[in-house]
């Protein structure tokens, strides 16, 4: 398929099923460029693996407010919702059933992670606390609390012993899982934690905050080891590491989605198309067929990048309003979006 | 991962200077890091033990079982199964999975100390006080002993000079009643070294549980053999108040026969002349350690190039008894005698403010600032960002591949599962004592 045909093709109204190129999991990622010039178009030679097709697979309701984050369990069976409502939702991955529902905050939840072995799940919301959750009984294991302003963000460690989580305060705090106590607080930022992420190792958490920085510390020292910014300044409004943690992946107001080598300190990719200027809106790896980048957008939509490119390979349809989170499943091609419509949905790849 | 961000001064310094940590769970009577150097088991004087979780410096698991002080302790190679010996004549090996006994072995007599096979969590081998020195293996299910001896190997020397000499060290090695009081295996597992309490070390190999070698290394009772992480060097403490360093011989090619047991150093305490309580190397096996005995509370660091003394740790008011060195850091964990208090030391390295900003540089000097040409042109956004969008590359970014880090442990090792729940086990540390 020539590239020039598939600029934009934006899949409408997701329900239909369309033949699809047989997919081939594992396939690598082979390009050829013929000029070097960013801004030419990339004249692509064969080997090329397929284009995402993704079609809307089903659609979770129940939120009674907009949905601030969806993500799938590290073990692939469950998908996790936090809302605006103060609740969150459990809903199986294969077929979108209801499980259960979460609740204890006493505000909206903002963020919400899996731990490592996908029974206990951390929460962040704006009564300044984070709560640790037994998922299946839905009994609330700890509290931690310490922040003294909205938890924004948080993240499990890969051993399931640490959580980091960023807050308005503008502090990170690290936090003893076992106990429920806070371990170290990092004076990260000069405005509000916007994201956390810890590397596939634990021994790094990037953040980045409103204040257009991004800073990478050492887990067991709470020391920076290193700050990227962007040259406009603009808040920063998700960070998370590759899946190989070599680089970052960053999202700012300024709609522009970014991939950095922290390494050489320096921006290698800019993925732009979408809308993004005032909301958080998530952006994420999607590895399990092609190499994509994948984020949300103010405008209802859902864009993939293709990594090495930068091209917008393609558009989802279907969100009402501002689609403030995407995550992919860890090893089938589904992908999940939520927004501030109130409305969860699947999207699938055959 | 963080290896290649952190200072590299930082990161060569070769022992730790700073008492960081002080653990306070119980009376602690020895400490065993595991391979990763991530968790830290601690036998209790009333027979519990403790693994600490070295991130957080809190307890993971605590394992209930024996009635007497903890003697010895040893990790499997993957940091699932940890053997336990102690003065209730037993040894149990516990599977940190859920904190279960996987294993319970009794013996008919008091327990020197027991290590578990190097590559099989199934085998290991004890020094006993009133018995021989036993192999114990349960491998097909069934707990088989094995004993082994601890009389010296006759040598076999027909180009002895002195005919008399060579019968007395027939003697010696026939008629000198001895046991073994410890017993441990080498890096491979292919050997065990035993020590005596004549000053023998007997070489016995695991398979065939025979006495392949033995030398005289002292005429006092060996307190403990240790090997390096690397298995090129062993240490021998003995109650002749010396540490002896040797080099291990080559284990694989040559025969034990032909075997050259070399020493390298000695080290003593010239000074006080005084015992040393537990000895270890260090991470990298450049380094060697020891406690003091009564009255100096303190751990000796010696290099083992030269042989000289580079560092004294000194406890706050406490004697040491038991010291360990992390496996892959610059951290030191001892225990204390009266109060069997945990002391970590560790490398302290202040923050580099360079990392704040990613124009900041470090300078040893003042460096004048020249401008660019065209530093202070103002150019509109719309030209600015084409720009630096023109400047990225075109190379191709590979996110997904993981790369090993040189200097990173990279070996699969146990994660021992967070317990949450409130009916899980809990640790009042004013229980023992």
């Amino acid at each position: 398929m020539d590239k020039m045909d598939m600029d934009r093709s934006a899949d409408s109204s997701g329900d239909t099923t369309d033949s699809e190129l047989p997919s081939h999991p594992g396939d690598a990622l082979r390009h050829r460029y013929v000029s070097t010039n960013a801004n030419a178009r990339a004249v692509v030679t064969t080997e090329r693996t397929a284009l995402p097709k993704y079609v809307l697979h089903f659609i979770l309701e129940g939120h009674k407010a907009g949905v601030t984050n969806v993500k799938f369990s590290a073990d692939g069976q469950w998908i996790a919702t936090s809302s605006a409502d103060k609740t969150i939702k459990i809903w199986h991955a294969d077929d979108g059933e209801y499980e259960t529902t979460i609740e204890g905050h006493g505000r909206g939840i903002n963020d919400i992670a899996w731990s490592p072995d996908s029974k206990v799940l951390a929460s962040a919301s704006d009564d300044k606390t984070v709560r640790i959750w037994n998922v299946m009984s839905g009994r609330i294991l700890r509290t931690l609390r310490g922040h003294t302003n909205y938890a924004y963000s948080v993240d499990f460690n890969p051993k399931g012993n640490l959580i980091a989580s960023g807050s308005f305060d503008e502090s990170i705090k690290i936090w003893d899982v076992k106990k429920g106590v806070c371990l170290r607080t990092l004076p990260a930022h000069s405005d509000p934690v916007s994201a956390v992420h810890f590397t596939r190792d634990g021994t790094m958490i990037v953040s980045c905050s409103h204040d257009g920085q991004i800073r990478l510390w050492d887990t067991s020292t709470g020391q920076c080891l290193k700050t990227l910014i962007e040259d406009n300044n603009s808040p920063v409004s998700c960070v998370r590491f590759s899946p190989n943690g070599k680089y970052l992946l960053s999202g700012a107001l300024d709609s522009a989605v970014r991939l950095w080598d922290y390494l050489k300190g320096r921006c290698v990719k800019t993925y732009q198309g979408h809308k993004n200027e005032k909301f958080i809106c998530v952006s994420t790896f999607s590895t399990t067929r092609g190499v994509w980048v994948v984020s949300g957008s103010e405008d209802g939509r859902i864009f993939f990048w293709d990594v090495q490119t930068k091209d917008v390979v393609q558009i989802l349809d279907g969100h009402k309003d501002v689609v403030l989170a995407v995550d992919a499943h860890p090893t089938k091609n589904l992908l999940a979006s939520a927004g501030l419509d109130g409305v969860v949905r699947i999207w699938m790849e055959r | 991962m963080n290896l290649l961000l952190l200072d590299p001064f930082a990161l060569s310094q070769e022992y730790p200077e700073n008492l960081t940590h002080t653990l306070n769970y119980g009376h602690s009577t020895c400490i065993k890091f595991n391979r990763k150097g991530d968790y830290l088991a601690s036998g209790l004087i009333d027979g519990t033990v403790i693994v600490f979780d070295f991130e957080t410096y809190g307890i993971a698991r605590v394992l209930r079982g024996h009635t007497r002080p903890v003697q010895s302790l040893s990790w499997s190679r993957d940091g699932r199964y940890l053997l336990s010996s102690s003065r209730d004549w037993k040894c149990i090996l516990w599977d940190l999975k859920d904190g279960s006994r996987e294993k319970t072995v009794r013996f008919e007599s008091a327990i020197w100390g027991a290590e578990l096979h190097p590559f099989n969590h199934q085998i290991f081998i004890t020094a006993l006080l009133d018995d021989a020195p036993t192999l114990v293996d349960f491998s097909d299910g069934t707990i088989r002993k094995h004993l082994l001896s601890s009389t010296p190997l006759q040598k076999d020397d027909e180009d002895d000079e002195d005919e008399e000499d060579a019968d007395a060290d027939r003697r010696e090695r026939k008629h000198d009643k001895q046991s073994t009081l410890v017993a441990t295996f080498t890096r491979s597992g292919q050997y065990i070294f035993a020590g005596t309490s004549k000053g023998w070390l007997n070489v016995i190999d695991s398979e065939t549980l025979q006495t392949v070698r033995s030398e005289k290394l002292t005429t006092s009772n060996i307190k403990h053999i240790c090997f390096s992480i690397s298995g090129k060097q062993f240490l021998v403490n003995s109650s002749d108040r010396t540490i002896r360093l040797y080099n291990t011989p080559d284990l694989t090619y040559v025969d034990p026969v032909d075997w050259d047991i070399d020493i390298v150093h000695r080290f003593q305490d010239v000074v006080n002349r005084l015992q040393w309580n537990s000895v270890a190397f260090s991470s990298n096996g450049d380094y060697v350690m020891a406690s003091t005995y009564q009255d100096a509370h303190d751990i000796y660091i010696w290099e083992t190039t030269v042989g000289s003394l580079v560092k004294i740790l000194e406890a706050p008011r406490e004697e040491i008894v038991d010291v360990q060195w992390d496996p892959n850091r610059t951290l030191v964990a001892a225990t204390g005698l009266d109060n069997g208090t945990i002391y970590v030391w560790a490398t302290v390295t202040p923050q580099r403010w360079s990392a704040l900003a990613p124009d900041f540089v470090e300078v040893e000097e003042n460096v004048e600032y020249e401008e660019r040409e065209d530093e202070f042109d103002i150019i509109p956004d719309e030209i600015a960002n084409k720009r630096k969008l023109d400047q990225e590359d075109d190379d191709e970014v590979d996110v997904v591949t993981i790369e090993r880090v040189r200097g990173e442990f990279s070996e699969e090792s146990f994660v021992i599962p967070v317990l949450l729940e409130e009916d899980d086990e809990t640790f009042d540390s004013s229980d023992s004592d």
